[in-house]
């Protein structure tokens, strides 16, 4: 250390100097993140302010706005189209919840082993998740044809007749479930993966030691272990599955600006699309996000606190 | 660790089996839209489908960048995603080296109310942005589509958790040498922080190219909006030219799928990363 280096520390080291120091820093800190202070301010904080007032307004595009209370919310929930849109989102979200962690598990512990060409299978399963939604969206739209689409045609070499995926009130949800959790499958393997590989090698030595079956090492050491991890993924599905917008719009909008078949793929985002900006109903739709909101508050609530019971963390 | 579940011989093809007809399911239709995007109008309508085109049809691309026109809005989509990831990583690298290095009051409650704004359904915000852009006189304009989405709470917690990793040694002994706080920042850490920002870029390449909604709201302007518009257009007034219709969804596709295949080891550790914050 120099000499001048010397005389340096020992200068910080006395109060004035510190003080000022301390000073210095903070200016330093608050200039580094005035950029985002504003950003969120501007486009976050401001926002989140302004849409909860419109909930209670009944505010269109344009023009005077005027306070109602909380008729916004009377009105959803005697409105048919925002309860379809919750009932649809509900299912939606059971099925895709199983449809979509289920596999991944299983293709995670698969690719957990010793397994040739475990970095190729990987990135197979994951070209999914990076692909444009709306992409996806157009190509399924395809792919679930009626008349012509692939997999009409597959189930047809199997002696199935053609199923109406996209065209019937009766199967839109469904397909909205299958390109979902296709596009989801790979994102939640990598969790599990990483999961997998965090699971310390001296507990399988200590338990085939005690002569514990492969299958009772999965069962009672794996799957706890790993607890966290799907804990994980279930919360970030479950919250990702009730915004769901870009999959039942670019399969499901008709020229009439129903969602699906007589709106058998509206979801509480699209609705709230809807009534914004199709039918400039603003304060209406404020009031349905700030309602989808809270469904989300509650839900991570719950999850959280039950997980206290059954997720074991180290 | 790796597992070591499967050991006979026959549990080992059943897994092999198992992972060859599920990874195909997940990359045929890729393979066949870009099959399908070659093909005539009258080809991708045929049972039993075709898997190559018959006659290669290369001018379905040049039609399609020209019609809605998709060719100027892959240009909209290109600009909007290089600003975008720009300002991630800008301000987050800024963000996150304050809050993992400096001291300063209110810096926990600060940090803590960012990571709160994740909580939030960008659903609730649509609205109330919409018309705070109509206040700005940004409807219609790319500067909506860039300057709201600079900032990012997850790359700022990357950049945090990154920063944190490093020495403080290296800083001291920069700092001791005469260096601000900025010089530490630029010329210490920022070299060493390159792959955490190489992971926080692609996943704002990912976030920015494929964005949706938020166009959908703010451009109505054919010439102004980006390819995830263009495409759903391309649906609603080209419906019968399926072809079409898979040119177009190939080329809003493919650069990501590029950009993955480069950058894999950075998506999938971002991806691994924010998984663990869940332990």
């Amino acid at each position: 250390m120099s000499k001048q280096a010397q005389a340096t520390v020992a200068a910080n080291s006395t109060p004035r100097r510190t003080s000022s120091k301390q000073l210095r820093e903070t200016l330093d800190a608050y200039s580094m993140l005035l950029p985002t202070i504003l950003g969120v301010a501007i486009f976050f904080a401001v926002p989140l302010g302004i849409s909860l007032y419109l909930s209670f307004t009944d505010a269109r595009i344009l023009g005077d706005i005027k306070i109602v209370g909380f008729a916004n919310y009377v009105k959803a929930l005697s409105d048919e189209a925002f309860w379809i849109a919750l009932r649809n989102t509900f299912i939606f979200s059971v099925f895709t919840l199983f449809l979509s962690t289920v596999p991944a598990l299983i293709i995670a512990i698969l690719l957990n082993e010793q397994i040739m060409g475990r970095s190729f299978f990987r990135v197979l399963f994951f070209i999914p998740v990076v692909a444009s939604v709306v992409g996806i969206g157009l190509l399924w739209r395809y792919l679930l044809d009626f008349d012509f689409g692939f997999v009409n045609y597959g189930l047809s070499l199997f002696g199935i007749e053609p199923i109406p995926w996209l065209t019937s009130a009766k199967w839109g949800l469904t397909s909205v479930i299958i390109v979902f959790a296709w596009k989801s499958v790979g994102y939640n393997m990598v969790i599990f993966l990483a999961g997998l590989q965090g699971v310390p090698r001296q507990l399988y030595e200590a338990a085939s030691l005690d002569g514990a079956s492969r299958w009772k090492q999965f069962l009672n050491i794996t799957l706890p272990m790993l607890s966290p991890t799907t804990f994980f993924v279930l919360v970030t599905t479950l919250i990702n599955c009730l915004q769901v917008f870009d999959v039942p719009i670019s399969l499901g909008i008709t020229r009439s600006g129903t969602i699906g078949q007589g709106d058998s793929m509206l979801t509480v985002v699209p609705l709230l699309y809807r009534e914004a900006f199709l039918n400039t109903r603003m304060g209406y739709a404020s009031a349905i996000a700030w309602i989808l909101f809270l469904i989300i508050m509650v839900i991570s609530f719950i999850q959280f606190r039950v997980s206290d019971r059954w997720v074991n963390y180290e | 660790m790796v597992g070591q579940i499967l050991q006979r011989p026959w549990e080992k093809a059943l897994a092999y089996l198992f992972l060859i007809v599920s990874s195909l399911i997940m990359v045929f239709p890729f393979i066949f839209m870009f099959a399908s995007s070659l093909k005539t109008s009258s080809e991708v309508v045929r049972i039993p489908p075709t898997l190559f085109p018959s006659v290669l049809q290369l001018g379905n691309y040049v039609e399609a960048l020209q019609i809605v026109p998709l060719g100027t809005q892959l240009v909209n989509t290109v600009i909007v995603t290089a600003l975008v990831v720009a300002g991630w990583v800008m301000t987050s690298v800024l963000a996150g080296y304050a809050f993992a290095r400096l001291t300063f009051p209110g810096r926990d409650l600060l940090f803590g109310a960012y990571l709160g704004t994740l909580m939030v359904p960008f659903a609730v915000l649509i609205v109330p942005m919409y018309r705070i852009m109509v206040t700005f006189g940004w409807v219609d304009s790319l500067v909506a589509l860039i300057v709201p989405w600079l900032f990012t709470a997850y790359g700022t917690f990357l950049l945090r958790q990154f920063f944190m990793g490093i020495p403080r040694d290296l800083e001291e002994a920069a700092m001791i040498d005469g260096a601000s706080r900025w010089g530490v920042l630029f010329r210490v850490c920022l070299p060493l922080a390159r792959p955490a920002m190489a992971t926080l870029a692609t996943f704002g390449f990912l976030y920015a190219w494929n964005s949706f909604l938020w166009p959908l709201i703010i451009i109505s302007d054919p010439s102004k909006k980006v390819i995830t518009q263009g495409l759903m257009d391309l649906q609603s007034l080209y419906a019968a030219r399926v072809d079409l219709i898979m040119t177009g969804s190939t080329l809003a596709v493919l650069p990501t799928l590029i950009v993955f295949l480069f950058a894999q080891r950075y998506f999938i550790e971002g991806i691994a990363t924010s998984g663990l914050a869940g332990r």
